[in-house]
């Protein structure tokens, strides 16, 4: 780069960021006066690159792009983005100005032949360097000291009616979609649907899906408040029926359900359990990779019945009406084709409310009944990550509550404190040995 | 995305960065990024490759975290690394020669002071959106909205829940709100032309 030129302005002291700023707003609005436009002339006329910036203004797609990009309410996104990529490029331990520092055009220019030349003559030492050489370019030197994989975050992907995604975590805050006369609108991290009026005609289904590492809250048309957990989906219709509201869910969800007493809430949960809801609070646990459907009732009253019951024979149940503080478990039969199972439904009394709900808190609670792989579970659903075991999976289990908004290594301090250790690899892999 | 750095004088803020401070670097970050972006999107195409460099660029920040006593010091060292970043990437894009030339032209040029322009374009967004916020609720949701998501006029007038028909009264007086809103000035008009993308819709 060549050394710079000083600017006119210098001698132009009045000038500062905020005066020509508000002449050039003033220019956009057609507002300036005779002695402004000299202004505004004096100071293009100093530079190019003021020319240049000056030529983008008036380029349509130009301003519109960057006025997204820095509006009030996606500033945080994009401010957000740049610094994920930041982390991204860290991790992978990319060496720092990698593009500037290997000479492989050279070698591909044919410098090689005169170097082999060289090296004929020179031998040793030289020849050497060549052979070293003679491969792709060293790989970036792997940091793999200090990954920092991060806890999840709010954030999830909605699919409209008509198939279109939106992703909610780079989204503004505001309305985002319509949906049949709907208005959708995202605040903080949770969904709204604002129901002007009611629609008859074909139901239109949404659907809200947290992938790992991600949490979110929606409000449904009726004020049913829904806390989705990691990994997880819940579908719904725009404009409940008119005779009940149902929706379908898989993964972990936890309910607050709006008191209506002309339509019953329903849930069908990972086409395994249904849960008749009688207005209340719930919370439901239903991932693919676990035994059992947990359906947890902290507040009124549900009904929870087995989808795929015979009916009972032996006088087991396969429907039942939880009170406060109990849990109904239905064997997880998703994936297996026995329509032979009888699909019972058992009732746990006294469960640990606060422990089961407390992902909605912001913390893991571990406990007796929590063992050792259901808590890895967790991890990989929260942290995006894989768990591989060493040597089988200990025994063990842990007692407390851990935040979860600390990055993995952290929570990996406090559980290494017992008997079992942890070393993280590459491609977030965590691997589990008994210590 | 505040943390405990936000408050910090320049002083301690980098001495927390040069002892390898993770919030103090994630606030350095906070404070500059924008011109340094700012920077990168004048001279870069697609704006996914402008928030590539600028993430590049505070990498090597952070490579050389031992290195700086001031946030101009930084500022300096930003400008030059984003710089040279825009310039490679551009030597090796396709575009039409002259072009080409005239961007590398720019790039080694060199203003009063460090991002100079990009401040004074940080200031000009502020100023935009402090008019956008000057209109109605209603208004200013539908506009930014269809800004964003760039509606045809029919659809926006279904957002307004106006009736077809009377599309035509209802145009002008959605502009001439704006314009009042706007002070009466033909930049209203073109934001307004971007929206309903196209000529057809302005009755001047």
């Amino acid at each position: 780069m060549v050394g710079f030129n000083h600017p006119v302005v210098e001698y132009n002291s009045m000038t500062t960021v905020d005066q020509i700023a508000d002449i050039l707003l003033r220019h956009l609005q057609g507002n300036l006066s005779g002695a402004e436009q000299q202004q505004l002339q004096q100071w293009l006329d100093a530079s190019a690159q003021r020319r240049h910036f000056f030529e983008q203004l008036h380029d349509e797609e130009k301003l519109r792009e960057q006025l997204m990009l820095f509006l009030p309410g996606t500033e945080q996104a994009t401010e957000q983005a740049i610094l994920a990529k930041i982390h991204d490029i860290r991790n992978t331990g990319a060496a720092a100005g990698a593009e500037e520092a290997i000479v492989v055009p050279l070698w591909k220019r044919g410098w090689v032949r005169y170097a082999a030349a060289l090296v004929l003559m020179a031998g040793g030492v030289t020849y050497f360097w060549m052979a070293g050489n003679n491969n792709k370019p060293a790989p970036a030197t792997n940091s793999l000291t200090k990954t920092e994989i991060l806890p999840g975050k709010t954030g999830a992907v909605l699919t409209l009616a008509d198939g279109r995604q939106v992703v909610l975590d780079s989204a503004g805050n505001g309305i985002i979609a319509m949906e049949s006369g709907t208005q959708v609108i995202l605040d903080n991290g949770k969904l709204l649907y604002d129901l002007d009026k009611e629609r008859g005609g074909k139901m239109q289904f949404n659907t809200m899906s947290t992938p790992k590492g991600r949490q979110f809250q929606v409000v449904l048309p009726d004020g049913t408040k829904v806390w989705l957990n990691a990994a997880s989906s819940i579908r719904y219709p725009v404009a409940f029926a008119a005779n009940e509201r149902k929706v379908y869910v898989a993964g972990e969800a936890y309910f607050e359900v709006a008191k209506d007493m002309h339509r019953p809430f329903l849930v069908s949960v990972n086409n395994t359990a249904d849960v008749e809801v009688l207005g209340t609070e719930f919370n439901v646990n239903a991932y693919d990779n676990e035994k059992v459907v947990r359906t947890t009732l902290v507040n009124g009253g549900v009904r929870v019945s087995a989808q795929q019951a015979e009916p009972p024979a032996d006088g087991r149940l396969n429907d039942v009406i939880l009170k406060p503080g109990q849990q109904a478990k239905v064997l997880n039969t998703t994936g297996k084709a026995q329509q032979n199972v009888k699909n019972p439904v058992t009732i746990a009394d006294d469960v640990d409310i606060e422990q089961i709900t407390a992902w909605k808190n912001g913390f893991f609670n571990f406990g007796e009944n929590v063992d050792l792989g259901e808590m890895m579970r967790q991890l990989e659903r929260w942290y995006d990550i894989e768990v591989v075991y060493e040597n089988g999976v200990p025994e063990k289990s842990f007692l407390g509550e851990i935040p979860r908004h600390l990055p993995l290594k952290d929570v990996l301090d406090i559980l290494q404190r017992t008997e079992v250790s942890f070393r993280l690899e590459e491609g977030r892999r965590l691997i589990v040995l008994n210590k | 995305m505040e943390n405990k750095y936000s408050s910090y004088q320049e002083n301690e803020l980098l001495s927390a960065l040069r002892t390898g401070s993770e919030d103090a670097f994630t606030e350095v970050y906070r404070r500059l990024y924008k011109r340094v972006y700012l920077f990168a999107t004048r001279f870069v195409e697609q704006a996914a490759d402008a928030q590539d460099l600028t993430a590049e660029t505070f990498v090597q920040l952070w490579n050389k975290r031992t290195e700086f006593y001031n946030l101009d010091g930084v500022a300096a060292f930003l400008h030059v690394t984003v710089r040279n970043k825009c310039f490679n990437l551009l030597k090796h894009q396709h575009m039409k020669e002259g072009r080409k030339e005239e961007l590398l032209q720019l790039l080694s040029e060199q203003d009063s002071e460090d991002f100079y322009i990009e401040k004074v374009q940080s200031e000009l967004l502020s100023k935009i959106y402090a008019e956008v916020d000057k209109l109605p609720p209603r208004m200013r949701e539908v506009f930014l909205l269809s800004y964003r998501e760039g509606l045809k006029p029919a659809e926006i007038a279904e957002l307004l829940q106006i009736k077809v028909q009377t599309v035509t009264n209802q145009r002008v007086s959605a502009i001439r709100l704006l314009q009042l809103a706007l002070r009466q000035d033909p930049m209203a008009v073109i934001l307004l032309a971007v929206i309903c993308r196209g000529a057809g819709f302005l009755s001047l």
